[in-house]
């Protein structure tokens, strides 16, 4: 019976074709479960786990990409870059030549060149895109995936409900989960393929256990002197720390097991191999990843203010087989319509340039792409003026992004959760839904 | 005696290459002996005969503070260093000068070969290493090297006995090449007392010249007014009765062990476990009044200042957000605020001095606060209101408040006192941010068109003009007025939920209306006491470790028992902060603390993260907002992984013979299990095992089988329970 069911070539419906599979699952025999694959169980697992919502992958430019020399060149304008432009597999799309394989996923795109905000400063900017909150300094407001973590939050699931692939280049310019405490805070990933220190067991997992079962013990004593809330709430921490760090599910942080070939198609380089661990870790249950790319040349990141022609295409390099990798990939899987990608920095740079290509901060037209999670792709978003100077159709504000992340996410924007100081914040404040992706 | 002058000549190319003595920057402490090369010793281990007064005025100088007498019989310092290797030794000595010093000092040096003197002309710097004057090169056997400075043929002036030190040849080298470069390293406690600060009168810029900076204007140093009321002060057995009447149950109650009571009080004052040698001798003390003396040694012990420091280190920066490109370190804060709690400093004065402060953080730690919210007047208003006052304004930033009867003007007129602050801050290190006032401006509301004058909570009113100064003393003054009652319960509250398992309001930060108030009575005796007692916060600590209420049992209150839902009728074992975790690790298993080296800046990497160390990441594991509410301080993934897995602790959790363990000592030199296993529960725990745990853990022993894995599993699984992180 099970044969009839398993489907191991994915179409574009594979959902539908899961959920059976799921049914079967719980309805099957011990020996038919153990004879599925280990992946297998992993999807099958991630859906329920996710509770039929969709997961986010947030691909972030740190230091504000120059929109000129990534998906909106203006060709023709006295701004224009040195970049030529390359055609997309969208007619009438084009990029900046950097983004040969990016160019050939537009289909999977829906690209919005009319983004504008009132913050060019980096850490005004950051707090905002990040957040959907202006900057308050009385009020730490979480990143958004943090947000998502807490709506998704499953005390039977084995990993964190948001990682964090990267290091953000300034470290002090950072959002973390703020006013929602450490709980919903992301577990960091500071390179991909490797676990942070003191996950692994320090043991064997045998002795591991052993010693858990001891620790239990010894707070059974301290409960029966009096202390049973302290004892309980340690007892519950333990748990699911135990069943985090032997997990067998901790092995989708590793890459080592992946097709060679799949893993040149990424990029080595941090970033690729960051989009590569979002893939893993989305199939297998995690709701919200994102992996910062900064470039590895040096802390000006995409904040190009020197040497812009000369970086910029390394940065490209870095960036275009990861994004669209990471694309191809979900799609061959059957994941991308349960997982919405998007990719943006905190704004744009300045038309003017200097000699060396250098742009300064700017926030009127800057990008953001959506891809997945059921949106209408392969389509453009917005435009700005023929020189390239000001957004000349359909703004974007930030909010209208949250608003749109919570329909695809599957979140009501204006619910209420009550901070760890007593307040009520909304999930996101004003906005407008971006229609066009639906 | 022979005079040796000639033997400065040999000494001539270090003083022509310039050895500075004095740091660029003011030193705030002494030397640290232990830091330097060779043989040193400072005048605290010498023997001092004749009368000798201590200072620490001038500086640098070596160690705690150095001597001066003006002359007299027998006045001598003797200083005797152990020499091991006999051999040609440089002699140096440690002196502060000034106008007032002697130009003829003597030294006599008890040379191998006969004594000789040195005469030292100690109204010219000294040329260094340091504040040190080298006296030439002496022979010396194997043993005890004297050298003794003396005061009795002293004429004029001052003579000053600091410090000697012992150099070889080799050494001496070093040391006068490497000290232009390098700092020399300083004792944590400060100088007593800083010097008065003078008002100057800030210039008016004359008409049609460039508009000049006027000078800052200083703070005016701090007076205590007298209190219009007499506030009386409270003693334990009162407090008990109050309670008595309020909640029953304390007359009869009946007082923990000794055990039991030293761990506590160990705990909420200095921030640890006590250590066995400390357990061993409180147990063993027959005086009646053992509990009141431990309180008085512990709250006369450094270690108070610094765990209090640390607490209300994070009391304020667990509110205060990153700047962008400073990285914060509250180090040369807490260090300060260590001293003034240690020097008994009224908490009125503190909260004065840190309001109403200027400078660089690094030179004026006091401006921490004002210089870390950079300047903003925004954030000023709702911390120092939220710290100072425990009442919280920043709903009504943006909106009239919505619970209380709270208008938006009430903010921003509080908003107005900080407007003219202004501060700089560099990248990277705090303690070059510099807190200053601007020439002028005025505050409006958001959206509004008139300037805020600065009001208090409509009881204190400034005028529109006043200058950034005025404006803070002004604010600062009505803070911390005896008669506001909202200082002194602020500070109260927070002692007693830290004693007593939860304040009289809370959440802790929140005395007003909006707080969840129990015995108000009793809440205003203690903060009455506190006034009385001139704001020594050790005051309110005696109070309630005295009292019966404090030494209970502690155990979480029956839910189904009515009576036990009254306030402070049965407290619950509590939560330890993260630096008291780490100090309990540091004791329990010994674990060290490691410091990686910085990464210095560069063009590529601008703004390298400062190091982290094992206290570091410890604290940040552990550490929470000692304001929050308790019920949003949760444990979390990575502290359970930290305790379970880190490598650091894990070696400590080693029973190998060798590795230098604690636990390999109990294990190696303990055969009886029974004993074993008590040794470690009172090293970690700070306890005996009772009965049942003893029989778990042989349980255990014959279970594994093999004794060094037994034991490793023992020691994990107390470090890794809830009893080792509670305040209890």
């Amino acid at each position: 019976m099970l044969r009839n069911v398993v489907n191991l070539d994915l179409d574009s419906a594979g959902i539908r074709s899961r959920r059976g599979f799921l049914a079967q699952l719980a309805a099957g025999t011990a020996a038919g479960v153990a004879s599925l694959s280990w992946r297998d169980m992993l999807i099958a697992n991630a859906e329920e786990v996710r509770k039929q919502g969709k997961s986010m992958i947030l691909l972030w430019m740190d230091g504000g990409p120059s929109q000129f020399d990534t998906f909106n060149p203006k060709i023709g304008s006295q701004f224009q870059g040195p970049a030529k432009a390359i055609p997309t597999n969208v007619p009438g799309v084009e990029f900046a030549e950097y983004w040969p394989r990016t160019a050939q996923v537009m289909d999977k795109i829906a690209l919005i060149r009319s983004m504008k905000s009132d913050e060019r400063d980096h850490f005004r900017a950051i707090k905002l895109v990040r957040t959907g909150y202006p900057i308050k300094p009385t009020i730490n407001y979480p990143t958004w995936g943090s947000v998502v973590a807490r709506d998704r939050w499953d005390p039977g699931f084995d990993l964190p409900a948001f990682v964090r692939i990267g290091k953000p280049r300034i470290t002090t310019r950072d959002v973390n989960s703020g006013v929602l405490g450490p709980r919903y805070a992301a577990f960091r990933i500071d390179e991909p393929g490797k676990l942070p220190p003191d996950v692994h067991p320090a043991a064997s997992p045998e002795v591991l256990r052993r010693r858990l079962e001891l620790a239990a013990q010894v707070d059974e004593q301290f409960a029966k002197a009096g202390s049973k809330k302290a004892a309980a709430e340690q007892r519950e921490i333990y748990d699911r720390t135990s069943r985090f760090v032997l997990s067998p599910l901790l092995s989708a942080f590793e890459l080592d097991k992946e097709p060679e070939k799949l893993r040149d198609a990424y990029g080595r380089n941090p970033f690729g191999q960051g989009c590569l661990l979002a893939r893993r870790l989305v199939e297998t249950g995690v709701s919200f990843v994102e992996v910062i790319s900064t470039g590895s040349i040096n802390d000006q990141g995409w904040d190009t203010h020197k040497r812009g022609f000369k970086e910029n295409p390394l940065l490209a390099a870095e960036t275009d087989s990861g994004y669209a990798t990471l694309l191809t990939d979900l799609a061959q899987r059957g994941m991308l319509d349960n997982t919405l990608v998007v990719w943006m920095g905190e704004f744009c740079r300045t038309p003017k340039f200097d000699a060396d290509g250098g742009r300064d901060h700017y926030s009127d037209g800057w990008l953001a792409g959506f891809s997945g999670g059921g949106v209408k792709m392969g389509q453009v978003i917005g435009a700005t003026d023929k020189e390239g100077v000001h957004v000349s159709d359909r703004p974007v504000g930030v909010q209208d992004l949250f608003v749109t992340f919570c329909k695809v996410l599957g979140m009501d924007p204006h619910s209420e959760y009550v901070t760890d100081q007593n307040q009520p914040l909304k999930l996101v404040e004003g906005g407008e839904l971006i229609k066009e992706l639906f | 005696m022979d005079f040796f002058n000639q033997r400065f000549a040999f000494l001539l190319p270090a003083i022509l290459a310039g050895v500075v003595c004095h740091s660029a920057i003011a030193q705030e402490s002494g030397i640290d002996p232990a830091t330097l090369p060779g043989l040193v010793q400072d005048d605290t281990k010498g023997t001092v005969s004749g009368t000798w007064t201590k200072s620490v005025h001038t500086k640098p100088f070596l160690g705690e503070h150095y001597l001066y007498a003006a002359g007299g019989e027998k006045q001598t310092v003797t200083f005797s260093l152990d020499v091991k290797e006999a051999g040609v030794y440089q002699v140096l000595l440690s002196y502060t000068p000034g106008p007032n010093r002697t130009e003829k000092a003597a030294v006599l040096v008890h040379a191998a070969d006969g004594v000789k003197t040195v005469v030292v002309n100690q109204m010219k710097k000294p040329e260094g290493p340091y504040c040190f004057q080298p006296l030439g090169e002496f022979k010396f056997e194997a043993g005890k090297a004297v050298v003794v400075v003396s005061a009795e043929g002293n004429m004029k002036g001052v003579v000053i006995a600091d410090g000697v030190q012992l150099l070889t040849a080799e050494q001496f080298k070093i040391a006068q090449a490497e000290v232009p470069k390098k700092p020399p390293k300083l004792l944590p406690a400060l100088a007593k007392n800083n010097p008065p600060v003078k008002t100057p009168v800030p210039a008016k810029p004359k008409e049609g010249t460039k508009k000049e900076e006027p000078p800052q204007q200083q703070p005016v140093k701090f007076v205590r007014k007298a209190p219009a009321k007499q506030f009386s002060k409270l003693s334990s057995a009162q407090l008990d009765d109050l309670l008595e009447q309020n909640i029953g149950g304390i007359k009869n109650s009946q007082p923990i062990s000794d055990e039991a009571y030293l761990r506590r009080i160990t705990l909420d004052l200095v921030g640890r476990q006590p250590k066995l040698p400390e357990m061993d001798a409180f147990l063993a003390d027959e005086r009646a009044d053992k509990r009141a003396l431990i309180v008085e040694k512990l709250l006369a012990s450094p270690e108070f200042g610094v765990n209090w420091a640390n607490y209300w280190s994070d009391v304020i920066s667990y509110r205060t957000p990153q700047p962008e490109l400073t990285f914060l370190s509250y180090t040369t804060f807490k260090r300060w605020l260590a001293e003034r709690f240690n020097q008994n400093a009224g908490w009125d004065e503190t909260a004065y001095t840190m309001l109403t402060a200027v400078g660089k953080v690094g030179d004026n730690p006091a401006a921490t606060f004002v210089g870390f919210h950079q300047g903003d007047k925004s954030r000023l208003a709702a911390e120092t209101t939220r710290v100072f006052l425990s009442t919280q304004i920043a709903c009504a930033e943006c909106h009239d408040h919505k619970f209380v009867d709270m208008p938006q003007e009430t903010f921003h007129h509080v908003a107005a006192f900080f407007v003219r602050v202004n501060t700089k801050l560099p990248w990277n290190d705090s303690d070059a941010i510099i807190v200053s006032s601007k020439a002028d401006g005025e505050h409006k509301m958001p959206g509004g068109k008139s300037e805020m004058q600065p009001i208090a909570f409509s009881e204190r009113k400034v005028d529109l003009g006043k200058s950034d100064v005025d404006r803070r003393t002004e604010l600062a003054d009505w803070i911390i007025a005896p008669e506001n009652p909202w200082f002194a319960r602020a500070m109260t509250n927070r002692i007693w939920a830290r004693m007593m398992g939860r304040g009289f309001s809370e959440p802790v930060d929140e005395i007003g209306e909006l707080g969840d108030r129990v015995l108000p009575e009793v809440h205003t005796a203690v903060a009455e006491h506190f006034v009385a007692g001139n704001f020594d916060m050790k005051d309110v600590f005696r109070l309630v470790a005295s009292s019966k209420a404090y030494q209970r049992t502690l155990r979480d209150p029956d839910s189904t028992n009515k009576d036990e839902r009254k306030p402070f009728a049965v407290i619950a074992a509590g939560r330890l902060r993260g630096d008291e975790v780490f100090e309990s690790l540091a004791i329990g298993i010994e674990l060290p603390n490691v410091t990686p080296s910085p990464t210095p800046a560069t063009d590529a990497v601008r703004f390298p993260p400062p190091p982290k160390s094992t206290r570091d990441l410890v604290s940040d594991a552990f550490g929470f907002d000692p304001s929050s509410d308790a019920s949003n301080v949760s444990r979390t993934m990575q502290q359970a992984m930290l305790l379970m897995n880190n490598e650091q602790i894990q070696k400590q959790i080693d029973a190998s013979p060798g590795s230098g363990t604690m636990l390999a000592r109990v294990v190696e030199s303990e055969a009886d299990d029974a004993k074993a296993v008590t040794r470690l529960y009172e090293n970690v725990l700070a306890r005996k095992p009772n009965a049942e745990e003893i029989e778990l853990a042989k349980k255990h022993i014959g279970k594994v089988g093999e004794r060094k894995a037994a034991y490793e599993d023992l020691l994990w699984s107390l470090v890794n329970g809830a009893e080792f992180l509670s305040r209890r």
